[in-house]
């Protein structure tokens, strides 16, 4: 397939948006009755859910540890996320994926309240378009909220990515693919930390800070809407 | 400096108040730069007496502490100890159950199968927690087995004046049991 135009001569990228615009973002809280804590996301088509379940006990017990709670993280794309049918079971990518969202996970929870049990955090893509990682990780964060769990902040990601020369904010799946780099990027911002970065393909050193400063820029506009979608449900709850 | 209002909803790292104006109570974090945050997601409370902020989760995570009374199954009997597993605390289920361990008494006598058995269901208050072990007593007036089953059989133990006798084999079993024993309106009270 030959390559398209991603970018117009006025700065416009394929779905419509400016250089600096995020996808239109939803964000649920609690829409699922069975766990203890769940979001709903949505990075335009690129769509999200996430599910938290305890503190509980440890299976198997001998994994449990005496100072804190273990933190298990499983990421996973739905059969019909993607255009040709992925197949049921876990891929290289998405233990990965599970790996880093854990771990960016595990910097912002305070696991020592609860030695010797699990949360588990569940996060599945329903329909993939770009940004999954980013996607699933804001989702987690605000489900771990949802499920009451203690955290030092929430967390928010963006991608940022190199499009024909523009970097660009919040990439899309056919801008990732025809890009010539991209940077997930996770921060907890009220900490002014960094939990997830990653780079696939070059950019100078220029072009990485711009990159940051782009991605600040679309991660605190995703913390706002984090926040409100928590207040959101909370003021849903109190009318019903 | 005072950011959040008393009863204002707040998000886990929000600010709440500068350390000076209150200390970090239940649920909050102090900061470095001597900014108090919250940690989970839920309502401020100031405490203008003590000069203390706290935030009141709306949605709190299941816990077991210390003086809680609490329902629980027993799974393994040893010597001097029996596993359980707590299913509801002061009356509220637990929608995760926790294992913990009835520990004796320095004035037991005997082993532990001659006050509970397996599939008994106990009143127990918490007495201790460990590095997330759960240490229970039943030694307490108003604590012990509530429901129990035969050893042998699993038939249901009934109490007559003769002690507890299992009502498919007619075995006699011995047991720490509440006065209240057998009552399933009462357990079910406990169930929630």
């Amino acid at each position: 397939m030959e390559k398209p135009k991603l970018i117009s001569e006025d700065g416009v990228r394929v779905d419509g948006r400016r250089l600096d615009e995020l996808r239109p973002i939803k964000m649920e809280v609690g829409v699922l009755d069975k766990s203890d804590g769940s979001a709903y996301v949505e990075f335009g088509k690129t769509k999200v859910f996430a599910a938290v379940f305890g503190p509980r006990e440890v299976h198997p017990k001998h994994l449990a540890l005496p100072e804190r709670a273990i933190l298990n993280c499983r990421y996973h794309m739905t059969s019909f996320s993607v255009e040709d049918r992925k197949p049921l079971g876990m891929t290289r990518r998405e233990v990965e994926l599970s790996k880093v969202i854990r771990e960016a996970l595990e910097s912002i929870v305070f696991l020592e309240e609860f030695p010797r049990t699990s949360i588990d955090i569940y996060v599945e893509v329903i329909q993939a378009d770009g940004g999954t990682r980013t996607t699933g990780l804001t989702a987690a964060s605000l489900a771990l909220a949802d499920a009451g769990i203690p955290m030092a902040d929430m967390i928010a990601a963006v991608a940022v990515g190199k499009v024909e020369g523009h970097l660009v904010l919040d990439v899309c799946d056919i801008e990732d693919k025809y890009g010539e780099a991209d940077l997930p990027v996770a921060m907890a911002p009220r900490l002014n930390s960094i939990v997830l970065l990653q780079l696939n393909g070059r950019l100078s050193r220029e072009e990485f800070q711009k990159a940051m400063a782009l991605a600040r820029e679309g991660i605190s506009k995703i913390y706002q809407m984090q926040r409100e979608a928590l207040k959101r449900k909370y003021s849903s709850v109190e009318e019903g | 400096m005072v950011f959040a209002q008393d009863g204002e909803i707040v998000s886990p790292g929000q600010p709440i108040c500068v350390e000076e104006e209150f200390l970090p109570g239940e649920n909050t974090k102090l900061h470095g730069d001597g900014v108090v945050a919250s940690i989970t997601y839920g309502r401020v409370r100031y405490d203008r007496r003590a000069r203390k902020v706290k935030v009141e989760p709306l949605k709190p995570v299941e816990e077991v502490r210390v003086g809680d009374t609490v329902l629980a199954e027993v799974k393994e009997v040893q010597d001097k100890i029996a596993v359980v597993e707590i299913i509801s605390v002061d009356g509220r289920p637990l929608k995760h159950p926790r294992t913990a361990f009835i520990l004796p008494a320095p004035r037991m006598r005997g082993t532990m199968d001659e006050y509970v058995g397996v599939g008994d269901l106990v009143v127990a208050v918490v007495i201790n927690i460990f590095a997330g072990v759960i240490g229970l007593t039943i030694w307490r007036q108003g604590l012990g087995a509530i429901y129990s089953l035969c050893d042998s059989c699993g038939g249901l133990l009934k109490r007559t004046q003769k002690g507890l006798v299992c009502t498919r084999c007619g075995k006699r079993e011995k047991r720490k049991i509440v006065h209240y024993y057998g009552n399933m309106a009462r357990l079910a009270s406990m169930v929630g």
